[in-house]
């Protein structure tokens, strides 16, 4: 069955055809939710929901762009609103903190950090500057549409995402080499 | 060997194509909300507007009922505990009243006179049962009065020559009608009551005792009456016996046999009615005594609103009104009346004003229909919307640019698709070069729709409460013709009225629904306030996604009826 078949089956309602296009993207989506989430719970959480919201607007997709492309937006969309709606999950974060040399941001990488210890450092960052460092360095939105995004100024947009890599580069020295070889 | 590479290098070279599998139970809990949904969404939204609209209408009908029931009740309850009087008046009254409703036309006066023909032609039957009689079965016997109205009029002629009932008073009367009235029924009564404590009568009208205590004394004061008949205090004493014994005899009556009693048939009908006119021919000087101390407090008694002409609105039947009201403008689902590419970028919508004059007639005295002419705008700003110089204009297709208004090509799209694009693009360079890659970001803008509608409407107000303040339950259609349609681009380079969209139908409609309150000033001045929703059907033709416009109108207004 063709993807254009499967999206027109999925406007239709058809379960099975509904299924088949989780388990086609399903990974990519919560490898998204993972990301801008601080637990594994809220992951889930933000899965289900982005699925909803693909399966209740798929009728609005009019094959303009990528399908995929379509679903990762409705993806980074829903996890941003988790924390939009629930401005009581945003910790008290310092938004005037000077930008550093960009140079200062070298660490040493021996293919040691695996994709669990980077998750993890990401996972712990508060929840603004993993918004702001996953929008920025993982997802190649600017300053201008992040600030817009979270309701925040350029500036203080900025001034996060040098705050969360300080705060990487920081977690990931930090980690025990021993650790780093089990993993 | 180890090498230093910027942070963010690091993150992005791991969770480049990331991917996670995700625990099975979330599958599952997402199936199991489609499965439920896909319930609801098969069900298509103009499906699901009819069925609304059915429900409304059944809850309409039930609160009318409910209203109607309530009136009828507090109409009947009364003559049926109002004392018997078997007075030449009260004849002359029935007949006369027999002859009213035979020859009534007016339906809208018709409720008003069944209690009374209802109380008056069941003397002899309802009192002694003291069952109120259902609505339905008065208005059956009512009709059955009428019918054999002449055939009633010979009858009493000749039961006027009748010798033998003489010998009757007032109150033998009533026992002999509460006998009759019972004996109508009779096989269901007779299995029923086999051993009940009442009386009996005989086709002859000889009244046999049965064992019961009650039944006995209401027989000594049918008996005292009937050789004091010159005693018009005692007879009426007795008579109260009567009626006082009534819950032992009559009263245990299951509701169905004495509402098979009052449905008897003519010749039963016409026995008791004949009765009644035996007595008042054969007892005059002392009955007219009892008739005169008794009638006063059944006129009493009887509903002020039976004498009062309660159709005074059907004499002023037409009126205007005149009414503003703030416009709430919404969308049931997400959608965009511009573009489908538009339904997730957020907007917003102005409260605006409608203005018009109505017009209504009152069809009976409680439904009213009305037309009229209102003035409706509405207005939608779509945000997210990106403005950027180009070689070749290039914009929504709904939109229809005006020549002229546009000084210089523009590319007019979606916000979020173009910064996809932009982003799509940087994504493959590396991000420091990303900045300086000669990108240029788009202005953000806005787009406002701001229609304007001329409204008629047609609805039907049905009244559910008529005192000083009134309450009316409002449902219709309005026919939405288009006067107005312009789109207006705000942006940091360009703004101002652009042009106009094409998908818009020229006409409309909406289907309405609302409650309205009055009050009277006076009777031909009214001061009105009608919340409205108004749901729009065919505005927009071609695909605007989910969006499913309606207003919310608070219609207040002044009301002169004339």
């Amino acid at each position: 069955m063709g993807l254009t078949e499967l999206i027109r089956n999925c406007k239709n309602g058809d379960v099975a055809a509904q299924q088949q296009v989780y388990q086609m993207y399903a990974p990519k989506v919560y490898g998204i939710c993972l990301k801008y989430c601080h637990t594994k719970a809220f992951a889930e959480d933000t899965l289900q929901d982005t699925f909803i919201t693909v399966f209740e607007k798929i009728g609005q997709f009019s094959h303009k762009g990528s399908f995929e492309g379509w679903i990762k937006r409705i993806a980074v969309n829903t996890a941003m609103q988790v924390y939009r709606k629930k401005p009581k999950v945003f910790e008290i974060v310092d938004d005037n903190i000077p930008e550093e040399d960009e140079n200062s941001f070298y660490i040493e990488d021996s293919d040691q950090y695996s994709l669990d210890v980077l998750l993890s450092v990401i996972q712990k960052l508060p929840n603004r500057y993993r918004l702001v460092f996953n929008l920025y360095v993982l997802d190649g939105y600017s300053h201008q549409e992040i600030a817009e995004m979270l309701a925040i100024s350029v500036g203080t947009s900025k001034s996060n995402l040098s705050r969360a890599r300080k705060i990487l580069q920081q977690q990931l020295q930090s980690l025990p080499s021993q650790r780093l070889k089990t993993i | 060997m180890s090498d230093k590479k910027h942070i963010d290098r690091i993150f992005q070279e791991r969770f480049r194509d990331f991917e996670a599998a995700p625990p099975p139970e979330v599958w599952q809990r997402l199936a199991d909300r489609q499965k439920n949904s896909a319930a609801t969404a098969s069900i298509p939204y103009y499906r699901r507007l009819q069925m609304a609209g059915v429900a409304a209408a059944v809850a309409i009908l039930i609160s009318i009922g409910w209203f109607w029931s309530r009136q009828t009740d507090s109409n009947f309850s009364e003559p049926s505990s109002i004392p018997v009087v078997t007075s030449t008046e009260d004849s002359n009254r029935l007949e006369n009243d027999l002859k009213r409703s035979a020859t009534s036309k007016d339906t809208a006066v018709s409720p008003n006179m069944v209690p009374r023909n209802s109380s008056i032609s069941k003397i002899s039957n309802s009192d002694a049962s003291s069952v109120i009689m259902p609505t339905e079965i008065v208005a059956a016997e009512t009709k059955s009065t009428v019918a054999k109205k002449d055939k009633l009029t010979s009858k009493k002629t000749k039961i006027v020559s009748n010798s033998n009932s003489t010998q009757f008073s007032g109150s033998k009367t009533d026992s002999q009608t509460l006998t009759k009235g019972q004996a109508t029924s009779p096989e269901v009564y007779a299995k029923k009551q086999s051993s009940t404590n009442s009386l009996v009568a005989t086709d002859h009208g000889k009244v046999e005792m049965q064992t019961d205590a009650n039944s006995s004394k209401a027989v000594r004061s049918t008996k005292k009456v009937s050789h004091g008949r010159t005693d018009s205090e005692k007879s009426i004493s007795s008579k109260s016996k009567v009626s006082s014994e009534e819950p032992n005899s009559s009263g245990t009556l299951p509701q169905k046999n004495s509402i098979a009693s009052q449905t008897s048939n003519d010749a039963q009908f016409r026995k008791s009615i004949s009765k009644t006119e035996k007595v008042s021919s054969s007892v005059n000087k002392p009955k007219n005594d009892v008739a005169k101390s008794i009638e006063k407090p059944t006129e009493e008694l009887l509903p002020p609103s039976i004498e009062r002409p309660k159709n005074w609105l059907l004499n002023e039947r037409w009126s205007v009104a005149s009414h503003v009201a703030p416009i709430y403008y919404n969308s049931l689902e997400n959608g965009s009346p511009i573009d489908p590419s538009l339904i997730d970028n957020t907007s917003k919508t102005e409260t605006t004003l409608s203005y018009g004059v109505q017009i209504a007639y009152q069809v009976t005295d409680r439904i009213r229909i009305r037309s009229g002419v209102n003035n409706v705008q509405l207005n939608q700003t779509t945000n997210d919307i990106t403005v950027s110089p180009a070689l070749q204009s290039k914009f929504f297709p709904n939109l229809d640019i005006r020549p002229g208004s546009i000084d210089t090509p523009l590319e007019i799209g979606d916000a979020m698709e173009t910064e996809t694009a932009f982003r799509a693009t940087s994504a493959n360079l590396d991000l420091s070069d990303a900045q300086n890659s000669g990108f240029v970001e788009p202005g953000r803008g806005s787009l406002e729709q701001q229609l304007r509608f001329i409204e008629i409407p047609t609805e039907v107000a049905i009244a559910v409460l008529d005192k000083k303040i009134g309450m009316h339950l409002i449902g219709g259609v309005s026919t939405l013709i288009l006067d107005k349609n312009e789109i207006s681009l705000t942006s940091p380079t360009v703004s101002g009225t652009i042009g106009t969209t094409d998908n818009l139908n020229p006409i409309s409609f909406s289907g309405n629904m609302g409650v309205g309150l009055d009050y009277k000033f006076t009777q031909k001045f009214l001061l009105t306030l009608e919340p409205i929703i108004k749901y729009q059907f065919n505005t927009y033709s071609g695909d605007t996604g989910d969006f499913q416009p309606y207003f919310f109108g608070v219609y207040t207004g002044l009301s002169y009826r004339f």
